[in-house]
């Protein structure tokens, strides 16, 4: 997947919620339009993600994936702050 | 009963497995997801009430057949634990302080959101210090990536709470 981002959140080893936490605060601190890419270690953050996104008034879930980096699974978000 | 494992690992668990809860209180059950088992044995610990913190609403709902087979009164309360307010704080107040509550099993995916919740709860509606909310939840069994967790959110909640205040 190749998704343009201007920032990276590391929440690797954070538990739930504290990535949502984390990433509600970093896009707070975006310009308008920018893509915040966050990388996280907890599986549910995905859903976790999923379900913030239909309620902040200021960010758009571009896209998700799944990847592996040595043998550790990687949960991977595009935000993108749109207000 | 107490042992803590990282959100991901929930996934792992088997049918079979313990259920990863603390007791804060005799009355105040803090738990991870229940398995369909779990429910009889929770009626036959004495809990009476389940509040389910979680989102997805098909899962809620299975749970709630389940559990209100079993003879628990059931709430599904989707409260975004990512952003309280104090009004989620004051509804679940309100449910465990309720005369007919009996003893509560409050549940989310992993027990992280409930005890930030509870900790909030303690805060709030006890006029508890910090400290002392969270060596409750430590004495309960949650370990220190726990307390990291809530106090860091714990703290968000505060910060936003005295913006909407000036």
């Amino acid at each position: 997947m190749s998704i343009a981002y201007d920032q990276t959140l590391d929440v690797k080893g954070a538990r739930c919620p504290m990535p949502l936490v984390k990433s509600r605060k970093a896009v707070n601190e975006l310009p308008v339009g920018q893509v915040l890419r966050v990388v996280a270690t907890d599986r549910g953050s995905v859903a976790d993600f999923q379900g913030w996104v239909k309620t902040a008034r200021n960010v758009e879930l571009l896209a998700q994936e799944t990847v592996n980096e040595g043998g550790q699974e990687l949960f991977v978000h595009y935000l993108k702050r749109t207000a | 009963m107490t042992n803590e494992l990282p959100c991901g690992a929930l996934q792992q668990r088997t049918a079979s497995a313990a259920l990863l809860s603390y007791a804060v209180t005799p009355e105040v059950l803090l738990a991870a997801q229940p398995q369909p088992e779990d429910w009889a044995k929770l009626v036959e610990a004495g809990y009476t009430t389940v509040i389910n913190l979680r989102s997805d609403p098909e899962r809620s709902a299975i749970e709630q057949r389940n559990a209100e087979a079993a003879g628990l009164r059931y709430f599904h309360r989707p409260w975004p634990a990512y952003e309280l307010e104090r009004e989620h704080v004051d509804e679940l107040a309100e449910l465990i302080e309720a005369p007919d509550a009996g003893r509560v099993v409050f549940h989310c995916r992993s027990a992280t959101r409930v005890g930030l919740m509870w900790l909030l709860y303690r805060q709030l509606h006890h006029g508890w210090s910090r400290e002392r909310a969270e060596a409750e939840l430590r004495t309960a069994g949650y370990d220190d990536d726990s307390l990291e967790t809530f106090g860091f959110c714990a703290d968000d909640y505060f910060e936003r709470a005295r913006e909407h205040v000036t």
